[in-house]
């Protein structure tokens, strides 16, 4: 089963933003949400993740309704990672990581071990005693993302799925987090995991997703492998720039030039 | 558990600064028990509370001093002072904003108009004298939660509201209250006009039990309500939109931290007037003592609140024997200062 939405279109006032999108987050699968600043990407997210509704269409998880599902089973099958900005009070680390098991607090057991794990990973063990908003950027993203996937590692029926959407994770990364954090995503999703991922590295959407939904002002304008959606026409017309996009037998991948 | 990740900490500063939760509310409960029985030993003619108790004292002026004029003083105080350092915690939780606090940004000024206006246009009704007590914290309450409501919706209206803005708005809503406070003044008569001047500066003095029990009932539903949700205020502070991925029904938690602190501030208003700057001062202490998490911030703000204001009373009416200071005029002394002081500290976003 997916997150999926059915034809859903969000009008405000005269403007459409969203214009009837159907696209499906598949279990095991990475899919990159592709397109021009203004597009729709973010917004597009937002209604995958509850915190709007369409005007048109409806959101669905596991065949549910979205609307219809609790928040607190939203949380326990699907983690968000937004464009985040600080928290007002002196937080440290360890605490922010320690929000993302809300979901499961009132009876699993904290998972010490998994959190250890993910701190290594995403390699922010030695800030955890620090005040979250002395952190950089980049260290920010780093911890909210642990704080996302920690949220998916809490105890849920077998027959559901879970989902990761995540909204531009890498925009304050060095090259070297950055890959690390879309080799993380991978595992997640060789884990199982359905994920969304709104990206701008057109080259590093080539290398870490299956699925690449191009969104061009509210509309799908493709939809598919990186083969059949990353080609220099396609790409070229989205964006209006000069984009070629070429195979590189060396690295055996996409290699996309503007 | 939570506190699993703190063990994690390779920084050997955290295990310093953010002591457990149960030994500071365990130091804070002591505390505030301490005070309380000074508080009501001490005073104008001094009172041992055990021989009180055990019938010991064998005057009856002792007695009646102690159980019809003290306790009832004391335990408002504290009921009190729980109430707006309470309220203070969860509106700053609420308005993701440190400087938010029921007297600065107008809460308890909208309080305070409700009561006045039930004081002095209930007598011209001709509302019976025994429905009064319940009626003026009743009224209180509505001021308190109007001027709530009102700046919730202006801060949805503008985005996040920054931790200025909502400075200001506090400044012109205060200035709004005075306007109408000023207005029924000039329609009080004399007895109404002292009750008024009383209001403005705030004082446990006229405790007497039939104002103190609804007060205190009041006030100790709220107080319970709002520690409910410590763990979902904190969840909270990551954002409304990540609060509500973590499962947190956010605007149920927002009607019922605004409910909740009004009715704790407008009952807290309409017996004990305007005490400024605990709701300030109380939640910041603690978060120094123990960190910034709700499940200690609210219930130790409940401890230091209740104790800090009875100790400030305790200094109102025993500093200028045989008269005595207003208790809001000893709070905003020792809460000026300190609201410089944050203020000073806290880094431009």
């Amino acid at each position: 089963m997916t997150i999926a939405t059915h034809g859903v279109s969000l009008i405000a006032g005269a403007k459409t933003i969203i214009d009837d999108v159907s696209l499906s987050i598949r279990p095991g699968e990475v899919t990159a949400l592709v397109g021009p600043n203004g597009a729709g990407k973010t917004t597009l997210l937002r209604m995958l993740s509850g915190d709007l509704r369409p005007t048109d269409g409806f959101v669905t998880m596991d065949g549910w309704p979205l609307h219809e599902t609790s928040l607190a089973d939203q949380a326990r099958q699907r983690s968000v990672m937004t464009q985040h900005n600080s928290i007002a009070f002196e937080f440290t680390v360890s605490e922010v990581l320690s929000l993302g098991w809300e979901p499961f607090r009132a009876y699993a057991e904290f998972p010490t071990d998994r959190l250890v794990e993910l701190t290594h990973d995403c390699d922010i063990a030695h800030l955890l005693g620090q005040t979250y908003n002395t952190l950089s950027g980049g260290e920010r993203q780093r911890v909210q993302f642990a704080r996302a996937l920690l949220q998916l590692a809490g105890p849920i029926n077998v027959q559901a799925n879970r989902f990761l959407l995540l909204d531009e994770p890498t925009s304050s990364l060095d090259v070297a987090h950055e890959l690390k954090l879309l080799q993380l995503v991978r595992q997640q999703a060789e884990a199982g995991v359905g994920v969304l991922i709104i990206l701008h590295d057109l080259n590093l959407t080539a290398r870490f997703c299956d699925r690449i939904v191009l969104l061009d002002n509210g509309r799908i304008s493709a939809a598919g492998g990186p083969a059949e959606c990353l080609t220099s026409e396609q790409l070229t017309a989205l964006y209006h720039t000069a984009i070629h996009v070429e195979w590189h037998a060396g690295l055996e991948r996409l290699v996309v030039h503007s | 558990m939570s506190s699993a990740p703190a063990n994690l900490a390779d920084s050997p500063a955290q295990g310093s600064t953010r002591r457990s939760r149960y030994s500071v509310l365990t130091v804070l409960a002591t505390v505030t028990i301490a005070v309380v029985l000074v508080a009501v030993s001490i005073g104008a003619i001094a009172v041992s509370p055990l021989d009180a108790l055990l019938e010991r004292a064998d005057r009856l002026v002792e007695r009646t001093v102690l159980l019809e004029i003290r306790l009832p003083r004391v335990l408002l105080a504290a009921f009190v002072g729980a109430a707006l350092a309470v309220a203070g915690a969860a509106l700053q939780g609420l308005f993701r904003n440190p400087l938010a606090d029921p007297s600065l940004i107008g809460v308890s000024g909208g309080a305070a108009v409700g009561a006045i206006a039930m004081i002095v246009l209930g007598g011209s009704i001709a509302v019976s004298a025994t429905a009064m007590p319940y009626l003026v914290p009743l009224a209180a309450v509505c001021g308190a939660g109007a001027v709530t409501l009102f700046l919730y919706a202006f801060s949805r209206r503008f985005g996040n509201f920054s931790v200025t803005t909502m400075l200001l708005v506090g400044i012109a809503l205060n200035a709004l209250a005075q306007v109408a406070i000023g207005a029924f003044e000039y329609l009080s008569d004399d007895t109404q006009l002292r009750t008024l001047i009383f209001w403005m500066m705030g004082s446990f003095g006229r405790a007497t039990w039939t104002s103190v029990l609804p007060a205190t009932t009041v006030i100790a539903l709220a107080v319970a309500l709002l520690l409910r949700d410590a763990r979902r205020l904190d969840v909270l502070q990551l954002g409304e939109a990540d609060a509500r991925h973590l499962g947190v029904d956010v605007d149920g938690l927002k009607q019922r931290v605004i409910l909740a602190s009004a009715a704790a501030v407008g009952a807290g208003v309409a017996v004990a007037g305007i005490v400024a700057f605990i709701g300030l001062i109380v939640p910041h202490l603690v978060r120094l003592l123990g960190g910034v998490r709700n499940p200690l911030v609210l219930p130790g703000s409940l401890l230091l609140g209740a104790s800090l204001t009875v100790f400030a009373d305790l200094v109102s009416r025993t500093v200028v024997l045989p008269a005595e200071l207003p208790v809001g005029l000893v709070t905003s002394a020792l809460g000026a200062p300190f609201f410089l002081w944050l203020i000073a500290r806290i880094k431009p976003q």
